[in-house]
């Protein structure tokens, strides 16, 4: 038995991915301004930590945890839409086949109502 | 079982625990956040000997260089003594031997040890705490490599109402007493498998200071890849060392340096004598941004220093043109002068 995140490659995946993520939320007018903090060290560490949890890895995140971070955004289902599009769109440039793609939005969207607050 | 020493104490670990987990199990104040070995929040100092492979492993360079590790990646087979990221507690005394302008509101401080203690190791680009004998105390970034000259250099700039510089600037004499403590940060050259990765350098202000050591660092290692030094001031008069580094670019092909001012010279005052030869007009993003090679820029190693918000602006637009973060190195000045202070 080997979990989504072993599959695509644990933590190495993670380190992969998130200048790629990174880069394509910053660059999304829609939804840069919720990434674009000060301290991108510790925007580079918040993303890993998401990646860490969308590829099934092992994290620390509650529902609760889920809901009381994004609380304070009032964010919408198109804010939602579209980091899940960039998700799928870093795990394409990666060559990620779409089967595990797949398999990752499905965990990113079972935190659909707890990001906005639903 | 084997322990991990932490604030004085010593905390049993259970098997196969981690050296997080087991602090947080005793109610240790350790900040964290993945417990994957992945954010880095749980960053420790290894302090006798060093940490296992793998709690080193997604470091960079320069944190592995000075022992950091991952609290959550470690699991001891022994004692291990650990600390949190911070100023090094020895101090080194040391006697001012120059103090000489560089620029209208800038001076070079050359510092000598005084007695017997050796000069603590350091990376030009860290940065070292520096007290006067009033206790004032304040962090400076290293501009050069001491087992070189013998001397520590720092450029310091004056700052209005500042209690250090204020000393510095009127009362401090050659042969003072002060005491150095450090080193800190991790904006430094660490090229340990002789790459030759691109490096783009920049700063305002005293920022120059940091990158002054990383760029004399690299030469001396014998760095072959292009280097590219962005100096940038609101006139021309904000600029310093620029005879020197324009010296260091005849002899090293490979060094490239980038003078620019965000004012047009014409606009000097009178009194402004500075002879500078040709500067770039204009922002210094927009200058950095018009040489920086896009080609090379996912191999290219960055380091940005000075004033924060500055050093957040060029960090977020070199990595939008596609720099990766953990090449980017950042030294910030204002948040280490708080802590600092604190």
């Amino acid at each position: 038995m080997s979990s989504v995140f072993e599959k695509i490659g644990g933590a190495a995946a993670v380190d992969a991915a998130v200048d790629i993520f990174y880069r394509r939320v910053l660059s999304d007018d829609l939804i840069s301004h919720f990434f674009d903090s000060v301290d991108m060290d510790r925007q580079i560490g918040k993303q890993k930590a998401f990646l860490t949890m969308a590829f099934g890895g092992p994290n620390h995140y509650s529902g609760k945890d889920m809901r009381e971070a994004h609380k304070h955004m009032h964010l919408k289902e198109e804010h939602f839409n579209a980091v899940a599009g960039h998700l799928a769109g870093t795990l394409q440039e990666l060559n990620v086949p779409q089967p595990l793609i797949d398999e990752v939005l499905t965990i990113a969207g079972s935190t659909h109502d707890d990001v906005l607050n639903l | 079982m084997p322990t991990v020493q932490f604030n004085s104490a010593a905390f049993p670990l259970q098997e196969n625990e981690n050296v997080l987990d087991c602090l947080l199990r005793h109610e240790q104040k350790v900040p964290h956040a993945c417990k994957s070995g992945v954010c880095q929040a749980c960053l420790v100092k290894a302090v006798d000997k060093d940490a296992t492979a793998r709690a080193q492993k997604s470091l960079k360079p320069t944190l592995q260089a000075q022992g950091y590790a991952l609290a959550c990646q470690w699991v001891p087979e022994q004692d291990v003594r650990v600390s949190l990221p911070a100023l090094d507690e020895c101090a080194v005394a040391v006697r001012i031997s120059r103090i000489e302008p560089l620029n209208h509101r800038i001076v070079r401080l050359l510092l000598e040890v005084s007695g017997d203690s050796p000069m603590f190791p350091y990376h030009p680009g860290q940065y070292l705490n520096v007290t006067n004998a009033a206790g004032i105390s304040r962090s400076y970034s290293i501009a050069n490599h001491y087992a070189d000259d013998q001397y520590i250099e720092l450029h310091i700039q004056h700052m209005p109402m500042g209690a250090f510089t204020g000393w510095l600037f009127t009362q401090a004499r050659v042969g003072d007493i002060l005491h150095v403590r450090g080193p800190a940060g991790d904006c430094f050259y660490s090229n340990p498998t002789q790459e030759t990765f691109p490096m783009v350098l920049a700063g305002t202000g005293t920022g120059l200071a940091p990158l002054y050591g990383i760029v004399h660092e690299a030469l001396r290692e014998g760095h072959q890849g292009p280097i590219h030094l962005f100096h940038g001031g609101v006139t021309a008069r904000d600029l310093y060392c620029v005879e020197a580094l324009r010296a260091l670019e005849s002899r090293h092909p490979q060094f490239h340096y980038h003078a620019s001012c965000l004012k047009a010279p014409e606009s000097l005052s009178d009194h402004d004598t500075v002879e500078v030869g040709a500067l770039e007009v204009g922002a210094l993003d927009e200058v950095i941004l018009r040489h920086l090679n896009v080609g090379s820029i996912a191999q290219t190693r960055v380091y940005l220093c000075g004033a924060p918000e500055l050093v957040q602006l060029l960090r977020k637009k070199i990595f939008l043109k596609g720099a990766k973060s953990s090449h980017i190195f950042c030294d910030p000045f204002i948040e280490r002068r708080v802590s600092a202070a604190a």
